[in-house]
């Protein structure tokens, strides 16, 4: 149902991030991503995590004028619609919503073909679809 | 005759991921033969020891044998 | 040109201000970036004769074209400045993820001059810069001021440091980023220092744009599945460089003890499957497909790593077979910022002296207790740590046993022994900032491959071929565990820059980087005559395995080296003749 990750299999290498940026933003600047994922050392120990969305359109419910919908197993976004109010920035479980100056940024699947899965080197990202909402 | 086979880092996919296999081979066969018999192509190993020591694949192998086998590396 | 900045920030640390300045980009059409485009910085902007620890020397931070983007294995910095191990011209390479944060932050390059007055540290956020004085860091281990200064500034700042080795000047001092990744040799942890400079933290927001996004992307992708992820490359992700441990002994090149031997009997306890009995997880640098950092966790600690360096010269070089000992030595010198390539030779150099009776350092091959006290000490100029840290060539001088100070230039061995890999030989004594394995690793076609190890024949050209292409690879910046060709260099580099790079353009860059370097080192009044090994390679048979006997006579070196010399047309003294300097356009 969607995006998942698997920390086992991450690198940390972050393409997934760069990726997701450029296909969005039309340039690589890995905190315009719709996920993060992050691998670090912390106390003597690597830490890994990952997020991405999830599709509990928490912010499709959130957003006050409808510039985000749930259909089709994927969110939808309406720049002309959006007032930018960052209510789904905050409303989001995952932390994956981005702001941007004029607008936000959400995870749409790539529209079936997630560049996030297509960049992760060794797997730790893949995508299951689901027919129908 | 059974030759003991080394297949060293990435190569034990060849192996079906063991790192160890023992690989039986008709008398007085070369080095080469047991690279087809592994289906291991020319180009994916850089060297082979035969008994500790950097083989030609035209060596002549024999029973008991221990051969490993290591695979491309890049950079230093 | 896309995939740059065009935005090199210029900080006088003296007076405590900072310019920003485009990027001259006629150099870089010429240089591209990273290794290359920061020696042409250094070499205009440095006069010669400067001390490597004068304020006057400069610390370059170059990134490259490739940097901050999905480019597959570009996560890497070139540090750029006057060698204090060598005199020669220094660049080092970092991986991690601090070279796309100096990117993002919209910066090609970060240029340090003149030093502070009092111990401090940089804060870098986009065009926000502030000075910071370092007290309660001074004096810290690198690990402990990277925990304060990320719980300062939050776990997505990036932080090079320096341990107690580069605050005291050692010239195998090194610079270090996110715990275990380093910029290590010639001393270049002490030029910061020297600087009184503790650390930089950096924080980028902005992003890094290319020719055409789409278009790129797209290919770039295809280029990771069909020439990255290959079985060629694909060791570095499931072994880590401890894959070469076996390697080596196998084929008689691993040091051991001191380079007196190639074949090391405790070889199987420290190589790569000796690791993965104590792998704790896997790390890659930003943007890298393969991943090969193993974290590694022992009786003794833990430890990105140990690589192969490390295994060899703090491992069998110096007798030492117990992974746990190597994976704290190994920790113990990247908290304190020290070369463990540097400080593993000296500390078995110092073996030697012992085990001979030169010189009494209370440490032998083997004898782990000893061995482990070494590295704070070294740092920290204590003890015998004050004569280890002058490294193999000056305690040579000092005490004797200068044929088997294992050294170029004064800089160290790495972890291949040239007797087993003659055209290594002339790699180690050719390489532009003393004995190093990054310039040319003949290695690979020589001890692990098809060629002769023990002939001169082809060598010549096999060093130099080997030479420009990791010199324009460290340019562009990619790391040189993706093994790939200069056509699919050139067609990546247009793809980010839109220009129209050939294949034959990255090996003219590559010599040009070359030579370039070598001008610098002329300058500094080197020649031919520093061209040269140790008389342990010419005079001393190694003793077991696959090189029992071997040495390289001394007349087949200087007629390789000669070779070499003509291939580069230079004159026999080994300096750049003219018709190559205009060639190249130098």
């Amino acid at each position: 149902m969607g995006l998942a990750f698997e920390s086992e299999k991450c690198i940390g290498c972050k393409l997934c991030e760069m990726a997701c940026s450029a296909s969005h933003e039309e340039m690589f600047n890995p905190r315009l991503g719709r996920l993060r994922v992050g691998s670090r050392y912390e106390n003597k120990d690597l830490v890994i995590e990952g997020h991405v969305c999830i599709l509990c359109g928490s912010c499709a419910d959130a957003c006050p004028t409808g510039a985000i919908e749930m259909k089709g197993g994927r969110l939808h976004y309406s720049k002309e619609d959006c007032i930018n109010c960052g209510v789904c920035v905050d409303v989001c479980p995952e932390s994956v919503i981005v702001q941007k100056e004029e607008d936000v940024g959400v995870c749409d699947l790539c529209q079936g073909d997630p560049w996030c899965v297509k960049s992760c080197p060794h797997g730790a990202l893949t995508n299951k679809e689901v027919s129908s909402s | 005759m059974k030759i003991n086979v080394v297949l060293a880092g990435p190569l034990s996919k060849y192996g079906n991921g063991s790192r160890h296999q023992i690989v039986v081979l008709e008398d007085a066969c070369q080095l080469k033969e047991l690279f087809s018999a592994l289906e291991i192509p020319e180009n994916k190993y850089s060297f082979a020891v035969v008994n500790g020591i950097k083989s030609l694949e035209e060596v002549v192998l024999q029973n008991g044998d221990e051969v490993k086998i290591y695979p491309i590396v890049s950079g230093g | 040109m896309m995939g740059y900045q065009n935005k090199v920030l210029r900080i006088n640390l003296t007076e405590k201000k900072w310019s920003t300045e485009p990027l001259n980009m006629d150099w870089a059409k010429k240089y591209i970036g990273g290794k290359g485009l920061g020696i042409k910085y250094l070499y205009e902007e440095l006069a010669p004769g400067t001390d490597p620890f004068s304020p006057d020397n400069k610390l370059i931070l170059m990134t490259a074209p490739f940097t901050g983007t999905t480019v597959p294995c570009s996560g890497k910095l070139a540090i750029i400045s006057r060698s204090p191990a060598t005199g020669t011209i220094l660049d080092c390479s970092i991986g991690g993820h601090i070279a796309n944060e100096i990117k993002y932050a919209g910066y090609d390059a970060v240029i340090l001059e003149g030093a502070l007055e009092t111990p401090g540290y940089l804060y870098i956020k986009d065009d926000a810069i502030e000075f910071i004085t370092a007290e309660g860091l001074w004096g810290k281990g690198s690990h402990e001021s990277e925990t304060m200064l990320l719980e300062k500034y939050g776990k997505e700042a990036k932080v090079l440091s320096i341990g107690p080795a580069g605050e005291n000047l050692s010239t195998m001092a090194c610079i270090n980023s996110e715990y275990y990744r380093q910029a290590g040799r010639g001393g270049i942890g002490a030029v910061m220092g020297s600087k009184k400079m503790k650390a930089i933290v950096i924080e980028g927001t902005g992003g890094v744009k290319v020719h055409n996004m789409p278009k790129a992307l797209q290919r770039i992708n295809e280029i990771m599945r069909e020439d990255t992820l290959t079985d060629d490359n694909l060791w570095a992700y499931t072994d880590g460089t401890a894959m070469l441990v076996e390697m080596s002994n196998n084929t008689g090149i691993l040091p051991t003890h001191n380079f007196q031997d190639g074949t090391f009997m405790g070889y199987n306890k420290i190589d790569s499957e000796a690791m993965k009995k104590a792998r704790a997880g896997k790390k890659a640098c930003g943007g890298c497909a393969l991943g090969c950092g193993n974290f590694t966790r022992t009786g003794r600690g833990v430890v990105e790593g140990p690589e192969y360096e490390t295994l060899a010269l703090c491992g069998s070089s110096c007798g030492i077979d117990e992974l746990a000992a190597v994976v704290k030595f190994n920790d113990l010198c990247d908290d304190m910022g020290l070369d463990t390539i540097s400080a593993g030779n000296t500390t078995a150099f110092a073996m030697e002296l012992t085990e001979k009776g030169i010189k009494d350092f209370g440490l032998n091959f083997g004898e782990v207790e000893s061995y482990l006290k070494v590295p704070e000490l070294i740092a920290r100029n204590e003890g015998i740590g004050k004569e280890l840290g002058l490294g193999t060539r000056e305690l040579a001088k000092r005490y004797g046993g200068e044929d088997f100070a294992m050294q170029v230039k004064g800089l160290e061995f790495p972890g291949y022994e040239p007797r087993g890999s003659w055209g290594m030989g002339l790699a180690y004594a050719t390489s532009d900032r003393g004995a190093c394995h990054m310039r040319a690793w003949p290695v690979a076609m020589e001890a692990y491959g098809d060629l002769d190890p023990f002939t001169i024949e082809g060598k010549a050209q096999l060093v130099v071929d080997m030479q420009h292409s990791n010199a324009v690879k460290f340019s562009l910046i990619l790391c040189d565990f993706w093994a790939t060709s200069e056509a699919y260099m050139a067609e990546v580099l247009n793809l980010i820059t839109g220009e129209s790079y050939t294949e034959e353009d990255m090996l003219v860059i590559g010599e040009r980087v070359v030579n370039i370097a070598r001008a610098f080192n002329m300058r500094e009044g080197f020649t031919g005559a520093q061209d040269t090994l140790p008389n342990r390679i010419f005079n001393d048979a190694l003793k077991s395995g696959a090189t029992l006997g071997k040495k390289i006579p001394k007349e087949e070196f200087d007629q390789m080296l000669s070779e070499y010399y003509q291939i580069r047309g230079w004159t026999t003294e080994g300096v750049i003749g003219k018709e190559k300097a205009e060639a190249l356009g130098l």
